[in-house]
């Protein structure tokens, strides 16, 4: 669930825990989306928050609500990761981290990026984003918009072309 | 108003199949990070962390992420903030640890990048025209000849690459019972053999006489009791040879019908492959009729939907996914596949783009781009593939094209192996 309560920006290190406990779930599953590894997104997560916790205790953390603040931040360093990167790449798709759970939760691993997949093309990586942020973030179209560099009518247009997408892809939805 | 609560049902629909599929991916949550976690690893630096990242060992209490922090901010102080790349830290002791992993910056797949936009185009020669016909596989066999299907004639040819002389193969010598082939369907190599699989889903091995370069050999039914089973439409033969010296291979047939891969193990003289011996590769049965391609070698490739996609243990694992470096005018889609190397992890991979009509080759080991090639008009429809490494470390790239076996030298620098 998203956090959307104010905090101090001078909070100590343990109100950052709160914030890391509270929003955790939600920044690695957007760096999930966004590397399409569990390895990366381990990465990009824990830079996030690392980053976050730099910020928070020198005052340099964002006003307002966390997560947008934070998935900002995880935006950018995928980014920058994937700039040094600049090659074409093996992605996993997750299924091989599963050996060790049961075949019902590798099926839904590998359905997972299945769907992913066919999301992807079906939507276009920004329109994929807005959803996601729109529906497992549930940011508001400005915090969206802050984070991808958008106005709020851009955001909207982005999403209303999304589900408009999605209107032809009904068995995405399954 | 926030964005959950909208009264449009479809938008509704949208958000709870995102909120849905995305609940899926909860399991994969590391436990480091999941605050919920009781057993978590006490911080003890790097020396109990197997990565710099897992410095994020959060526990449930305040106390523990200070501390944590503090490791944090010593090792970044330390070490720098690109330690916190992975691939460029120590390895892990964890699965994480597979070859499935993307990966590690390299110098050479950051300067290979450089080449991508710009695809070397090829000088094809034909080696071989059967005129209208149509060539629909072919593989490379075991003593340097090409070998060929073509699908008017219902023909199998042993093409040599030196001259471009074909000799048709089905009807020189027919042993095992009697029998004789139908129309050929599918090849591939195993061992010292060429595999050819008849539209009756009958098994053959053509083996080269042995010291004769004029094409004479035996062709022979292979002993595959089950093989009626297989039913229609089967998108792909393959092989893993198990015991080098014997040529004993384990045989992998792709059978849409039963939605796997169906694997043989050979029997102990390798005389036959029985059904007893036959599982089924994929852990999680799923159609595999949209499979054009596959490629073993310890991993299997298969390509399938356009997508080149790496299984290990049964599992997908990986897929290979343009990104910065590849920008072809339209999204790859790839239909054939070939390696310059039979060894796991060794080598590159050989992969025709249909949509952009050009080969693509990666490094095996990490997918890193290594080279494009396209050569107008001849590489527009390819129907297979397959490349000669010369003892000098030279390549030189073979493939079928309507009714030619056509052939391209690639250029040492910008696709040799690392």
């Amino acid at each position: 669930m998203a956090m959307t309560e104010q905090l101090d920006v001078g909070a100590e290190a343990d109100d950052f825990a709160i914030v890391y406990s509270r929003l955790h779930r939600d920044v690695f599953r957007y760096c999930l989306v966004l590397t399409r590894s569990v390895e990366e997104a381990e990465d990009v997560a824990s830079e996030t928050f690392e980053r976050g916790l730099r910020a928070w205790r020198s005052g340099r953390a964002a006003a307002g609500a966390p997560l947008p603040w934070l998935l900002l931040v995880a935006r950018r360093i995928v980014i920058d990761r994937e700039r040094r990167q600049r090659l074409l790449r093996w992605i996993p798709l997750g299924a091989a981290h599963a050996s060790h759970a049961s075949s019902e939760a590798e099926s839904d691993r590998i359905e997972f990026w299945l769907w992913f997949d066919r999301l992807s093309s079906a939507l276009t990586s920004r329109q994929r984003e807005v959803l996601l942020l729109r529906y497992q973030c549930d940011l508001t179209d400005a915090e969206i918009g802050r984070i991808l560099g958008l106005s709020e009518p851009g955001v909207r247009s982005l999403a209303s072309r999304a589900v408009s997408a999605l209107r032809n892809h009904p068995e995405l939805l399954r | 108003m926030t964005n959950t609560d909208s009264r449009d049902p479809f938008e509704t629909e949208v958000r709870d199949a995102f909120r849905r599929k995305l609940d899926t991916l909860d399991s994969l949550i590391p436990a480091q990070l999941d605050p919920n976690h009781e057993t978590g690893r006490a911080v003890g630096g790097l020396d109990s962390a197997p990565r710099v990242r897992s410095g994020l060992a959060f526990g449930s209490g305040a106390v523990r992420f200070a501390a944590v922090a503090a490791v944090l901010g010593l090792v970044a102080a330390v070490l720098g903030p690109t330690l916190l790349l992975r691939g460029n830290v120590a390895a892990t002791g964890s699965p994480a640890a597979s070859h499935s992993q993307a990966p590690a910056l390299s110098p050479l797949a950051s300067t290979s990048a450089a080449s991508t936009t710009h695809p070397t185009t090829l000088d094809a020669r034909v080696v071989a025209s059967f005129g209208s016909d149509e060539l629909t596989a072919a593989v490379l066999g075991p003593e340097g000849a090409a070998y060929v299907i073509d699908s008017t004639t219902r023909s199998f040819y042993r093409v040599d690459l030196e001259t471009g002389a074909r000799l048709p193969i089905i009807s020189i010598i027919v042993s095992g019972g009697g029998s004789r082939p139908g129309k050929p369907v599918l090849l591939a190599t195993g061992g010292g053999d060429v595999l050819i699989l008849d539209d009756e889903n009958n098994l053959w091995t053509w083996q080269e006489a042995q010291g004769d370069k004029t094409g004479r050999g035996v062709l022979k039914k292979v002993c595959v009791p089950d093989s009626a089973t297989w039913g229609l439409g089967l998108r792909g033969i393959g092989t893993y040879v198990v015991n080098d010296q014997l040529g004993q291979y384990n045989l992998y047939v792709i059978v849409p019908a039963a939605r796997q891969i169906i694997r043989y193990q050979p029997e102990a003289d390798g005389a036959c492959y029985p059904a007893e011996a036959r599982t089924g590769y994929l852990r999680v049965a799923r159609d595999v009729s949209t499979v054009d391609d596959m490629y073993v070698d310890g991993w299997i490739y298969l390509v399938d939907g356009g997508r080149l996609v790496r299984y290990d243990g049964g599992q997908a694992s990986s897929v290979w996914t343009a990104a910065a470096g590849y920008a072809p005018a339209i999204a790859p889609y790839f239909t054939h596949l070939t390696a310059d190397e039979p060894t796991q992890d060794r080598g590159n991979l050989y992969a025709y783009d249909r949509a952009n009509h050009q080969v693509v080759v990666m490094r095996k080991i990490d997918g890193a781009f290594v080279a494009a090639y396209r050569a107008p008009a001849a590489l527009d429809s390819v129907t297979a593939l397959f490349v000669v490494k010369a003892s000098d470390g030279s390549e030189t790239l073979y493939w079928t094209s309507g009714g030619n076996l056509m052939t391209a030298p690639l250029s040492a620098g910008s696709a040799a192996a690392p």
